[in-house]
């Protein structure tokens, strides 16, 4: 007869944990054994009894994870703020510089903007057009903002609308998406050549579209932007006079527009070349975007300190919201990126912006899986 | 689809800020985590915060995905039950008596159960920590490997400490029992 078992072996062969080689020699010894299977037969005495003794009646999943996610919206640390303390305009006060031209690449986070029309929910369709929209008026320094702030800033007895002298208005070029019949003809009509994802699937229809060049012009009551600022409780920075003294002027390049519809699945693509905006001459950029992050409740020191790290001449820094947890930033192709997912009635939804030196991206999907989304995404290289 | 993706298939999704994916590993592991937090801390309440705890290290900061998620997890829970229970030393005995909500019909038997799961808590609390870390991880469900991995043993040896650690723990639990009440070892059925 083989050598006896020790009580670990006996019970790793109890518990499924020997390789069948071992279990069967195991077996072959214990029919042999009148002790080795007294010995086996306390030890699953022992781990039976041990088992009911230690029973821990199974926990309510969904209403855990349902816990967890109220926990994130409460916790979600302060890189994020839902809107802009700024007029509730389509277009934005713009940080300025004395700098003439300032070319934003629209920061990570400007598709947070954007995509937060998406979270009622609309089709794919209406979002991207509205995304579309954001990303040609839209030019906004910004920084996370913590719910609370948030909620004091919309207290503020203040009327955004004083805060134009003259307020955003185009005054050329069109906003309209004009159709195309392909992506070589919307090349030739924007003059750079737009990318084209790998579809999950081959669509059934695809529709291009371009919008033309358009510039906008807004000028600042600098009064009123200091009286904002008061109300806030930022009172170390003084906004110059310069800032209102010349209108801003924001233009917007032409973009590329493409809709794709397959078996179970819609994609909406915009691309184009971030816009570029005039500010005033003798305005301090980072002053501006100083007072801004003070505006955002971010505490002096930290606001000095950012606003002096930031190439504000190429960055747009924006505020993205507290209490979304269906927001991740996300690498695409090497670039940063924001992704919001989620679920809808008609299942599942993604919108992606994401920039790549002077081009804009915003991707939107629905009847997609995040990966095969993302993988989209990465397919545009 | 996400029934038939591996752990790590959804972790590299999670890295990659998916939502569902996360979700999905959340759905099969939580109970894990829970009943092992419930084993280390004897409270429901102490047991789900400490699983949130987890889930939301596993949210922010997720292992790379060639790592085993389950014993990843469980070395979480088992560093934020230590800290949670550092900070309530107060509570000496770490037992439980009134946090739960009875789920007899009969009050008698709730109270029993009751009675009967404080005898658990004390008999494990008289463990060395190890070796109750031991017992609760293989009681849940993991695996030599794994129970092997969360307490960096040799995968050959759990077998052997698991019979001393019931051993331990049932010399204890009847410790506790013919102190509290005179009787022997119960066979009665525990429902925490």
């Amino acid at each position: 007869m083989t050598r006896c078992y020790d009580d670990g072996a006996l019970r790793a062969g109890l518990d499924g944990e020997l390789p069948a080689e071992a279990l069967r020699a195991q077996q072959e010894h214990l029919a042999a054994c009148p002790e080795c299977r007294a010995r086996l037969a306390e030890l699953t005495a022992l781990a039976d009894q041990t088992a009911v003794q230690l029973h821990v009646s199974p926990p309510d999943v969904p209403v855990a994870l349902a816990a967890l996610r109220r926990r994130l919206d409460r916790e979600r640390p302060p890189s994020a703020g839902s809107h802009s303390p700024y007029p509730q305009s389509s277009q934005r006060s713009i940080p300025m510089t004395s700098t003439r031209l300032w070319r934003p690449w629209m920061g990570w986070a400007v598709a947070l903007a954007a995509v937060l029309a998406l979270l009622a929910f609309p089709p794919v369709r209406a979002v991207a057009d509205q995304l579309l929209n954001v990303f040609r008026v839209q030019n906004v320094v910004f920084v996370p903002v913590t719910n609370e702030r948030m909620e004091q800033l919309q207290q503020l007895n203040f009327d955004a609308q004083t805060l134009f002298v003259t307020p955003p208005t185009q005054t050329s070029g069109s906003s309209e998406i004009r159709s195309v019949s392909s992506l070589s003809e919307a090349a030739t009509l924007v003059g750079f050549t737009p990318l084209q994802p790998t579809l999950p699937r081959p669509p059934s229809s695809a529709e291009f579209g371009v919008t033309d060049r358009a510039t906008f012009e807004f000028q600042v009551n600098v009064e009123s932007a200091r009286e904002l600022l008061r109300l806030a409780g930022v009172t170390d920075v003084t906004l110059p006079d310069a800032l209102g003294a010349a209108p801003i002027v924001a233009e917007m390049s032409p973009a590329v527009s493409a809709r794709y519809a397959g078996d179970g699945y819609e994609v909406m693509l915009v691309q184009g070349i971030s816009p570029q905006v005039t500010l005033p001459d003798g305005v301090e950029m980072q002053q501006l975007g100083y007072a801004a992050l003070r505006m955002l409740g971010m505490e002096p020191r930290q606001a000095a300190a950012l606003a002096s790290q930031i190439d504000w001449r190429t960055t747009l820094v924006f505020p993205f919201p507290a209490d979304m947890t269906s927001l991740r930033q996300v690498t695409i192709a090497g670039s940063p990126g924001l992704l919001v997912s989620g679920q809808d009635q008609k299942g599942r939804y993604q919108s992606l912006y994401w920039q790549r030196s002077e081009r804009f991206y915003v991707l939107s999907g629905s009847g997609l899986t995040v990966d095969a989304f993302l993988a989209m995404a990465e397919s545009m290289r | 689809m996400a029934e038939h993706e591996s752990d790590g298939a959804l972790l590299e999704r999670l890295r990659h800020g998916d939502e569902a994916a996360f979700e999905e590993l959340f759905a099969r592991h939580y109970a894990t985590v829970y009943r092992v937090l419930y084993g280390l801390t004897g409270k429901r309440e102490a047991a789900e915060d400490a699983a949130q705890e987890t889930f939301l290290t596993l949210y922010r900061r997720p292992p790379a995905p060639h790592q085993p998620v389950r014993p990843w997890l469980c070395r979480v829970a088992l560093n934020t039950a230590r800290n949670a229970l550092r900070s309530e030393r107060r509570d000496a005995r770490r037992i439980e008596r009134a946090a739960q909500t009875p789920t007899a019909d009969d009050p008698s038997e709730a109270a029993e159960r009751a009675e009967e799961r404080d005898q658990v808590r004390a008999a494990l609390a008289m463990l060395p920590q190890r070796q109750a870390q031991l017992l609760i991880l293989r009681h849940t469900g993991l695996s030599y490997a794994e129970v092997a991995a969360v307490l960096d043993l040799a995968p050959g040896s759990v077998g052997t400490l698991l019979v001393r650690a019931e051993r331990a723990f049932a010399e204890a639990y009847m410790h506790h029992r013919s102190a509290d009440t005179g009787e022997q070892l119960p066979g009665k059925q525990v429902q925490p």
